[in-house]
């Protein structure tokens, strides 16, 4: 089965989420990817794209506990599915088998 | 403790963002919020508004429309409901209907009536422009404003004062000479004509059919007439212009020249005449050079765009450079505002029919907020039984929403249905109610209004609804379920407090209703004139020769002729040019004097307090009767045979009569003179015919005048029905009132019925405890009745003081007015409180005889 494809955000969150595992979540992806990308990302961005890829079943995502910080809402945990797994991989391999065919370039 | 987010920012998150990513998302926004809030607390607001704003995406914002199926399928649904409940309380439904629909009609009808009121003269283009010159008189009797003004007043002011830019002087149609019958060849019609300067269409744009309204009387002799005038004669306006017809009046006769034709006038034009003929015609036979002789009325129209008010000072003065010492004064009144505001006090406008207009917009006012009031409470007790189905539905998953819709509609759909049942009850009523006014409304009159109606209507559905829609939709459904929800106290306070006010109206109607009627009626039988009208009639002859009169006297059924101008309620003229032995140089009192032949007094039952009437056997025509005013006016001891000059002429004092009214029942009576007139001086005869003879006997004396005054039209007036024409207005007044008080008790009692029915309904079970406990129906009924005749009688204790206070208020206006007694009041008081009772009682009567064992076996 051929996994749904995958936007470059969409990507770099999925990267992210997999990276944290079970402890990414909204603002913690948010503020990786600031930290690796050096720019400013929007939340609602970051919402965008998780939403998308869970429903692509890209991601699965958890409640956690009740805690006295941000106003007592409780933190929404993504976990990469197999499939998503799947999609980074292919991703990874398409990139590498295709970088692998570039010949050999020097500049100066 | 964190610093809170912006609560706009969040409610509007809350408000479009999908339930199930709502938490998810709220938190990061907070905990971003929180973290900004660290590093920039200034900034951190505008950052969260700006987090939430980017989330305003479609993939967050929620379905709006849960079910779009659903929409027309509950719409339907809480039509069934409603229809089903109107047919399950079927009196509470009618009561509501009748109640709101007669009220509303009835609103409506005084709307329409208001509206056709403040119309009246106001379609004149350039009115703003016209205005009428009132003489404002003093005399020790006090300020008189009058219509007549000095003949040469109009040219004058034309001339001297550049501001005015036409001035014209006009004999009313109303005046006797104003009467008259046309004639082109064997064609003959009676018509009202007036006489105005040449310049009349020029400050009057009636629109002209044909003719320039700057060419219209070039000759003495030219007349414009109406175009139904112009059809009945000349088949069409075209036809018309340049034809010759006849003018017969008394005094003036001649031949006249159409020079132009004017559409026909509307029905809200005050003065009404079909033709226009040259005043420079009537000054051939009435010379007016004199200023102290007040006559025609005058008309001005102002230049354009020149304010009214820095021209009254003006105006006011002007007489002063004519009349040495003079005592009158003048204003300018605005000709359209002449019809609503024509009482003075003081020279000043003081009133005049625009009480009415506001009296009626009251009473208006009242019945709809009685009637609205009515529908509010009925609605909002009903209400209190649907806790069930509001506790079921929501159980079964109805969203509040859903329920106040549901609720508003419902009363909404009452309050749009009493609506259509009103327009009927209009269309129904409007040919009674012209009757009654004396107008000729109709419904398309006002759309405005009737949206504006509709308007009211639908906001006192909007109201009636709104308490059951937010107060049960409300609760929880548990609360409901479980019977926990009961009506607060500040709910029955409201209920009773509206109730006091519609009973406190309609005695204060009542009330009302009584005095004006007895008031009215005091009037009307006229016991207090000091004259008698009854079997009267009066006509208007030119020079009434011995022998004419002789002739009508033999008629079997005349009792009397008499000559003279003496009629109902009109003050025609007066003088202060009367000395008398003793009478001090300042003295400046003023008589009104009136022309009387032999026989007047006698015709017109006047009775005499000293001396005699007026008499042939007595020999020398320069006799005078004095009223007692008069006598005690001049300081007379004892006036018999005494000597006093009239205007310069000697003449001798040959009787006292009782004071009379010979002026409206508003006004004392005044000093008056009469003085005996030879036949010619009083072209008016009025004739005492004997009762139960008048057909006959009219006919014999039309037969009489036909023969004397071959060619003229005989037109006599009913002296008595002349009289009630003087108070037409405050008879419909009277009429009206009567009906609105019907109403206003009428609606207050249905609103008292429905929440009688409804008390008792409530309270089924507890009446059926209390008789089984052996309660006493006579008992049952004391409790349930006892609640609400406190609030009756409240009520009338509220009503009565301030009815009181009104009456005596109003009663003050008339000179002759009754005496205000205590069971005007008792009478009303009583009655109010026998409706109510018999309202509230056939009611818990039924209740209370319920059998206990059915209400307790539910």
């Amino acid at each position: 089965m051929k996994p749904p494809s995958l936007g470059e955000f969409e990507e770099l969150v999925l990267l992210t989420v997999a990276a944290q595992h079970d402890e990414a979540y909204g603002v913690s992806i948010k503020d990786a990817l600031e930290e690796h990308l050096d720019k400013k990302i929007n939340i609602s961005a970051v919402h965008v794209a998780l939403k998308r890829m869970k429903e692509k079943g890209l991601v699965e995502s958890r409640f956690g506990g009740i805690t006295n910080d941000r106003g007592g809402r409780r933190k929404k945990y993504y976990v990469i599915t197999f499939m998503g797994k799947r999609a980074l991989d292919r991703q990874y391999e398409l990139r590498t088998s295709m970088y692998q065919k570039i010949p050999k370039i020097t500049f100066g | 403790m964190a610093k809170q987010p912006p609560k706009n920012a969040l409610r509007f998150l809350r408000w479009f963002c999908r339930e199930d990513y709502l938490e998810e998302i709220e938190g990061d926004l907070i905990e971003l919020f929180e973290q900004e809030y660290e590093r920039a607390p200034r900034r951190a607001n505008w950052y969260f508004v700006r987090q939430v704003l980017w989330h305003f995406r479609p993939d967050f914002i929620r379905s709006f429309n849960r079910n779009p199926n659903l929409q027309g399928a509950m719409l339907r649904h809480n039509l069934l409901i409603s229809w089903r409940g109107f047919m399950r309380h079927k009196s509470s439904f009618f009561i509501n209907l009748t109640g709101l629909s007669t009220g509303l009609a009835c609103v409506f009808l005084i709307c329409l009536w208001v509206y056709d009121e403040i119309r009246i003269d106001k379609f004149l283009e350039h009115d703003e422009q016209i205005y009428q010159v009132l003489q404002t008189v003093d005399s020790p009797t006090g300020r008189e404003t009058i219509e007549a003004t000095p003949g040469p007043l109009a040219g004058a002011l034309e001339d001297e004062i550049p501001e005015i830019q036409f001035a014209v002087s006009v004999i009313p149609a109303t005046f006797n000479v104003g009467k008259g019958v046309i004639a082109v060849e064997d064609n003959r019609l009676k018509a009202a004509g007036q006489y105005a300067s040449p310049d009349f269409f020029r400050v009057f744009p009636y629109p002209l059919l044909q003719g320039n309204s700057e060419e219209l009387f070039t000759q003495k002799n030219h007349v414009v007439i109406s175009e139904a005038l112009a059809v009945n004669l000349f088949q069409n306006p075209e036809n018309a212009l340049g034809k010759t017809l006849d003018w017969q009046t008394e005094s003036i006769s001649g031949s006249c020249v159409v020079s132009g034709v004017f559409a026909d006038l509307p029905a809200t034009a005050t003065d009404q005449f079909d033709l226009v003929l040259n005043y420079d015609w009537y000054l051939e036979y009435f010379p007016q050079e004199n200023w102290a002789n007040s006559s025609p009325r005058s008309f001005v129209r102002l230049q354009e765009n020149v304010p009214a008010d820095p021209l009254r000072s003006k105006v006011s003065a002007f007489l002063d450079s004519k009349i040495e010492d003079s005592n009158a004064t003048l204003s300018l009144q605005r000709y359209s505002d002449r019809y609503l505001y024509n009482r003075y006090e003081n020279g000043q406008v003081a009133g005049g029919r625009i009480e009415y207009v506001r009296l009626f917009l009251i009473i208006a006012l009242f019945i709809l907020v009685i009637a609205c009031v009515n529908f509010m409470n009925l609605s909002t007790a009903k209400a209190s039984t649907k806790v069930k189905e509001v506790g079921v539905k929501k159980v079964v998953g109805a969203g509040r929403g859903q329920l106040v819709l549901q609720y508003l509609s419902e009363s909404m759909l009452v309050a749009f249905l009493s609506f259509l049942v009103a327009l009927l009850l209009i269309v129904l009523f409007i040919p009674q109610f012209n009757k009654l006014t004396g107008k000729a409304l109709q419904l398309g009159l006002a759309p405005g209004l009737l949206l504006g109606l509709l308007g009211i209507t639908l906001l006192t559905g909007l109201l009636a609804g709104t308490y059951p829609a937010f107060f049960l939709s409300g609760h929880r459904a548990v609360a409901v379920l479980k019977g926990r929800v009961r009506a607060s106290v500040g709910e029955l306070w409201v209920r009773k407090g509206l109730i006091l006010f519609q009973f406190a109206i309609s005695t204060l109607l009542i009330v009302s209703v009584i005095v004006v009627y007895r008031q009215i009626d005091f009037i009307q039988s006229g016991t207090q004139l000091g004259y008698n009208r009854d079997h009267v009639i009066y006509f208007d002859v030119e020079q009434p020769g011995a022998s004419f009169t002789d002739d009508l006297k033999r008629i079997p059924g005349v009792t009397s002729v008499g000559g003279g101008n003496l009629k109902a309620g009109k003050q025609l003229g007066g003088t202060n040019a009367i000395d008398w032995e003793g009478k001090s140089p300042d003295n400046q009192t003023f008589f009104s004097t009136f022309w009387l032949g032999y026989g007047l007094l006698e015709t017109l039952d006047i009775q005499m307090v000293d001396g005699q009437p007026f008499s042939e056997s007595f020999g020398s025509p320069d006799q005078v009767i004095l009223n007692e005013e008069a006598v005690r006016q001049m300081g007379l001891k004892e006036p018999m045979n005494k000597r006093i000059l009239v205007n310069g002429d000697e003449r001798q004092i040959v009787g006292v009569v009782e004071d009379f009214h010979f002026e409206s029942f508003y006004e004392t009576v005044k000093p008056c003179v009469l003085l005996l007139a030879p036949l010619e001086y009083a072209p008016r005869l009025s004739l005492k015919i004997q009762a139960g003879l008048e057909q006959e006997t009219i006919a014999q004396v039309r037969s009489v005048y036909e023969a004397y005054y071959p060619g003229l039209v005989f037109d006599f007036k009913f002296m008595d029905e002349d009289y009630q024409q003087l108070y037409i207005s405050e008879r419909r007044v009277a009429v009206l009132s009567r009906y609105f008080a019907a109403l206003a008790i009428i609606i207050s009692c249905l609103g008292l019925l429905g929440l009688a029915m409804f008390a008792a309904d409530r309270r089924r079970k507890e009446i059926g405890i209390r008789k089984v406990l052996g309660a006493s129906v006579f008992g049952v009924i004391k409790i349930l009745t006892g609640d609400f005749t406190k609030v009756v009688a409240l009520a009338i204790v509220v009503a009565l003081p301030i009815s009181y206070w009104l009456a005596a208020n109003w009663l003050n206006r008339f000179h002759l007015h009754i005496d205000l007694e205590w069971w005007y009041f008792l009478l009303p008081a009583i009655l109010v409180m026998t409706i109510a009772w018999l309202t509230i009682g056939l009611q818990t009567l039924r209740a209370a005889r319920v059998d206990p064992v059915r209400c307790l076996k539910e």
